[in-house]
């Protein structure tokens, strides 16, 4: 009892743990920020976002949306490079003391696992990969379980409540109208990590992550083989998208896992899926039931695919392919994101 | 070196999950229940070392009802050297945090020095058990790796993971907790004499005095939206046509392009 009435005192907040990647800020941070901006309306509270690193001041410049109140920057030269351990850490030890009520971050590969680690030492709730905030008077959320054959609505019994939300669900926040204060916050406390960096690889990649990404375009057995592959390569750069390939594909060592789509894979939300020869199991269908708009181009006009596509076309992908291709490429391509 | 692999049984991933309209709760009678996919590429890298380094045993772990017997029975057959399932009939709705709780509670007075589980169950796609056993067993967790390197004498372990936009390799000390994704090895299947072995092998369930507090509350299931066909275009269209009819309805109706 004593503790409820302490937290009372404090000023409720929002907190988003922000992402950058070469330099920008990604699209799903974006998306946190407008769904932070309906909770905090809702709850009548700050909206604030933290970011982790080196230099920070350039890149907040570039978080132009959304009414966020704060900006906090955690600046060390041990926050250069993610870590699980010092990320937490240095988060867990800023936040404890503001008691948040909501800590939003995305459903990431980072955000995915730095969540566990925040969860449990601020010893709050984790909801992972949220799909839809509900905001009743009671506010819960809906994420899914068995890859999205069943929603399960969710509450949590903790405070905080740690959110990752899936990519590509969330809108967009608007530009925001106010400028935001931003605060430097110098570390001054160790942090440790027993894990050390041996190697990492970035590759300045001219797609997306298949699960980030607005446009997947994906291939299956249908494909026929690996060097295939960069039909969908040259297509999917065309949209601005990622190459997605089922598990068929990937089993037979065509593509590596990371482009896998499905139960087995990666479960994605993108405004346009397309999917060019791919029958369509189950376990498949499941990671793109969520997909805005679905296009199957497949030869067997029984596959499954069809029956959760919004457009299919009964067709040799080595046909449909090309023309689809020549017609953006001269209609110009260019993804309206919004 | 004692090596435990935590596991858990899942919906065969073909499987179609039913709601009992009643009661809104899954239709369990009609699931196959299998090993989640990911925890097999756990249990294969746990095999692996046994069978590439001197004194190692291998043992697996599962919370669940009596049908996880059936899956543990299945690590034996796969080269485990015994299997304990954790159960109170009491026990209910439990949230990864308090399966978490459960297994580090069983292992943290044993001798270990790695623990390996799936990078997420296939059930739930929470991804949470073995960061969490990381933090209550106070040791260094890597997630989702598709590599593994030991070096025993140092008492060091190198993991690769796929990272955003590219790759990364970490080394940390024994011992620890890695959680497997797909690519990290191929997962056999049982031998003969491994079936053999298997089902001579008693699994004893555990049950400890423990009373789970859930973070995480299921307060309802649903079905998805069912999605609809939309439109069909037959071979004897030609794609041309077809295509710019379905270019200009993207950029029109649903202003993607």
């Amino acid at each position: 009892m004593e503790n409820t009435v302490k937290k009372e005192v404090k000023e409720m907040s929002i907190w988003i743990i922000g992402e950058k990647r070469n330099g920008n800020i990604p699209r799903v941070v974006d998306e946190c920020i407008g769904a932070g901006e309906r909770l905090a309306s809702k709850l009548n509270c700050n909206l604030n976002l933290i970011l982790l690193g080196e230099n920070l001041l350039s890149i907040s410049e570039k978080l132009t949306k959304g009414n966020l109140t704060k900006v906090y920057l955690l600046e060390s030269k041990e926050l250069a490079k993610f870590s699980i351990e010092k990320y937490s850490e240095a988060l867990a030890q800023f936040m404890r003391p503001l008691a948040p009520k909501y800590i939003i971050l995305g459903a990431t590969y980072t955000g995915r696992d730095l969540s566990p680690a925040l969860a449990s030492r601020l010893e709050g709730s984790l909801i992972n990969d949220v799909l839809e905030i509900k905001m009743q008077e009671e506010i819960t959320f809906i994420r899914p379980l068995y890859a999205g054959k069943i929603l399960a609505e969710v509450k949590p019994t903790k405070e905080p409540v740690i959110l990752t939300l899936r990519p590509n669900v969330f809108p967009l926040p608007s530009l925001s109208e106010k400028k935001f204060d931003i605060e430097t916050i110098s570390i001054n406390y160790p942090l440790s990590d027993r894990t050390k960096v041996v190697k990492q690889e970035i590759k300045e990649k001219e797609e997306p992550d298949v699960s980030e990404a607005t446009v997947v375009v994906s291939g299956g057995r249908g494909m026929k083989g690996s060097e295939n592959f960069s039909l969908l390569t040259k297509f999917a750069r065309l949209l601005g998208g990622a190459v997605g390939a089922s598990r068929a594909a990937v089993d037979s060592g065509w593509m590596p896992h990371h482009h896998q789509v499905g139960q087995t894979g990666k479960i994605i939300s993108p405004n346009l899926y397309i999917a060019c020869g791919i029958s369509g199991a189950i376990q498949h269908l499941v990671g793109i039931s969520s997909a805005k708009c679905v296009i199957a181009i497949n030869k067997d006009p029984e596959a499954n695919i069809f029956k959760v596509a919004d457009y299919g076309i009964v067709g040799d992908v080595f046909e449909v392919l090309p023309i689809f291709i020549k017609i953006l490429e001269n209609g110009g391509g260019g993804v309206n994101i919004n | 070196m004692n090596i435990y692999v935590c596991v858990k049984q899942v919906p065969d991933t073909e499987a179609h999950i039913r709601l009992n309209k009643q009661t809104g709760k899954l239709v369990e009678e009609e699931v196959n229940y299998i090993m989640n996919p990911y925890d097999e590429f756990a249990l294969e890298e746990a095999v692996r070392i046994k069978e590439n380094f001197p004194d190692v045993k291998v043992t697996v772990l599962s919370v669940g009802p009596p049908r996880v017997e059936k899956t543990l029975r299945d690590a034996l057959a796969r080269g485990a050297d015994e299997a304990f399932r954790l159960w109170q009939n009491y026990w209910d709705a439990l949230d990864p945090w308090t399966t978490a709780q459960i297994l580090s509670n069983y292992i943290k007075d044993k001798e270990f020095d790695l623990i390996l589980c799936g990078k997420k169950a296939t059930d739930d796609d929470a991804g949470e058990v073995g960061s969490y056993l990381g933090v209550l067993l106070n040791i260094p967790v890597a997630t989702r790796i598709t590599k593994l390197l030991l070096d025993l004498e140092n008492q060091k372990i190198q993991t690769t993971k796929e990272i955003e936009g590219g790759e990364e390799t970490v080394e940390f000390p024994l011992p620890a907790v890695v959680t497997a994704e797909k690519g990290l090895n191929e997962p056999r299947y049982p031998s003969v004499k491994g079936l053999m072995k298997a089902k001579r092998t008693s699994i004893p369930c555990i049950s400890p005095d423990f009373k789970p507090e859930p973070r995480v509350k299921i307060i309802n299931l649903l079905h998805p939206p069912s999605k609809t066909q939309g439109k069909i275009f037959s071979q004897d269209e030609p794609p041309e046509k077809v295509v710019k009819i379905i270019v200009q309805e993207l950029r029109e109706q649903w202003k993607i392009l």
